[in-house]
């Protein structure tokens, strides 16, 4: 199978709610035009990759930049069996998926990116107001990941014609690691209380966007070497770039 | 053959051979120091380096953050001194500047004989914020909330020793530079 990157898709520019406010009242935020792949990296896009720069081989890959899961799942080094190929490829670390986007020219999106375009159904740019739609992802998050991912491009378009942002796997995204946690906030409790004290509901800006939260849980609970058994990616780009 | 082979890369001392797989010296992004000098993060092998990523800006935690670092540097010897790097990163190129790290390195009261400043692109700060495990996060304000770590990385480039918060005992920081200075004691840094 020829492996082409996945189209890009052009976001126009809009506002993202923020989902956990800082002691400040919770400013919206912008999020500029860029352009998003259609779906997720496959595990043939990346063996293409692989191929390409060996250095990112599982058997030479250094522990630095990756965990010893790392597509463990391939049946060899530069091999994906057919059940995988359409698949989003998953077991890859933060460091494997950017490099990835650079060699494509592309980059990760920031979380702000992907939340933004997460928040679409297939006819509402914005639908967590929508009925159904944050139970909908979150029957997803509950159900046991499968064995093999579905291949990429099975379920329908949302709005912006982007294809899997729930229901297949999680997502890298380039600022991962801006999810804090209590400790981490250098002894301001207050912040520290705005963020994680009493119920939950007082806290996110949406409560009916129990979903995202748990993105957000799931984000903080991430080192950049993991290689988790149900993440993936996909690459972004800046809308100006040819 | 291979004792052939393998001459040239003893030869040359430890500044050639491959590095370790967990060593940070990996990342091959450009920074530029209080001087304004390019540098990579490999420049600094051979050293014991004590690492945190800070913004000179704030005001509460980075200051106390520097304190610390200097309290392991009060307890060494020069000569332990002059084989460790305290390095401070900007999580904050944007304001920090060459000239704001300059300035902030003589308010700080710091001896650029053995600290450095750095400033890079926001990605490459990114990449070693997620290398070294500190989260953080621009917040409304236009200030940044991180975490406040400490590492402790040996002389190949590797993380030794981890501290978070700014509460805690630095004595078991500074007993594990001590020991890293010990074990690299026949290694001169470049």
């Amino acid at each position: 199978m020829l492996a082409t990157p996945a189209p890009l898709v052009s976001i126009p520019p809009g506002q993202l709610r923020p989902l956990v406010p800082s002691l400040e009242p919770a400013k919206p935020i912008e999020v500029g035009a860029f352009r998003l792949e259609r779906h997720a990296v496959t595990n043939t896009d990346f063996l293409a990759f692989v191929k390409a720069q060996p250095g990112w081989r599982r058997d030479r890959v250094k522990p630095l930049f990756a965990g010893p899961e790392f597509l463990g799942h391939w049946s060899a080094p530069l091999e994906v069996d057919g059940a995988h190929a359409r698949a989003p490829v998953t077991r890859v670390s933060y460091f494997a998926a950017r490099a990835y986007c650079g060699w494509r020219d592309r980059r990760l999106p920031t979380v702000a990116e992907w939340e933004y375009v997460a928040a679409a159904s297939a006819s509402h740019a914005d639908a967590r107001a929508q009925p159904g739609f944050d139970k909908q992802i979150l029957d997803w998050s509950r159900k046991p990941a499968p064995e093999v991912p579905r291949a990429v491009e099975s379920a329908g378009p949302n709005f912006y014609g982007v294809h899997d942002m729930h229901g297949l796997v999680w997502e890298w995204t380039s600022d991962f690691n801006s999810e804090l946690v209590a400790t981490e906030l250098g002894g301001d409790a207050s912040l520290v209380r705005n963020l994680f004290c009493g119920d939950h509901g007082s806290v996110v800006s949406d409560p009916a966007d129990y979903a995202a939260f748990m993105r957000v849980a799931f984000r903080g609970s991430l080192e950049a070497s993991y290689t988790v058994a149900n993440l993936g990616f996909r690459c972004a780009a800046d809308e100006d770039e040819p | 053959m291979t004792t052939l082979l393998l001459l040239p890369l003893l030869l040359a001392g430890p500044s050639t051979a491959p590095l370790p797989g967990t060593s940070l010296y990996q990342l091959d992004a450009a920074w530029t120091d209080q001087h304004g000098r390019a540098t990579k993060l490999a420049d600094l092998r051979g050293r014991v380096v004590l690492v945190a990523m800070v913004f000179t800006n704030c005001r509460y935690a980075c200051p106390r953050m520097v304190e610390r670092m200097k309290r392991v540097e009060a307890a060494l010897s020069p000569t332990e001194r002059r084989r460790m790097r305290f390095l401070l990163v900007s999580l904050d190129p944007a304001r920090d500047t060459v000239p704001v790290l300059a300035a902030f390195a003589k308010n700080s009261q710091i001896n650029l004989g053995w600290w450095t400043l750095l400033r890079g692109a926001p990605d490459a700060v990114r990449e070693l914020s997620a290398a070294l495990g500190v989260r953080y996060k621009q917040v409304d304000s236009g200030d940044l909330a991180h975490a406040n770590l400490l590492t402790m990385l040996d002389a190949g480039g590797s993380v030794a020793h981890q501290q978070e918060g700014l509460e805690s005992d630095v004595n078991p920081m500074l007993i594990a530079v001590r020991a890293e200075l010990a074990r690299t004691g026949d290694t001169k840094p470049k």
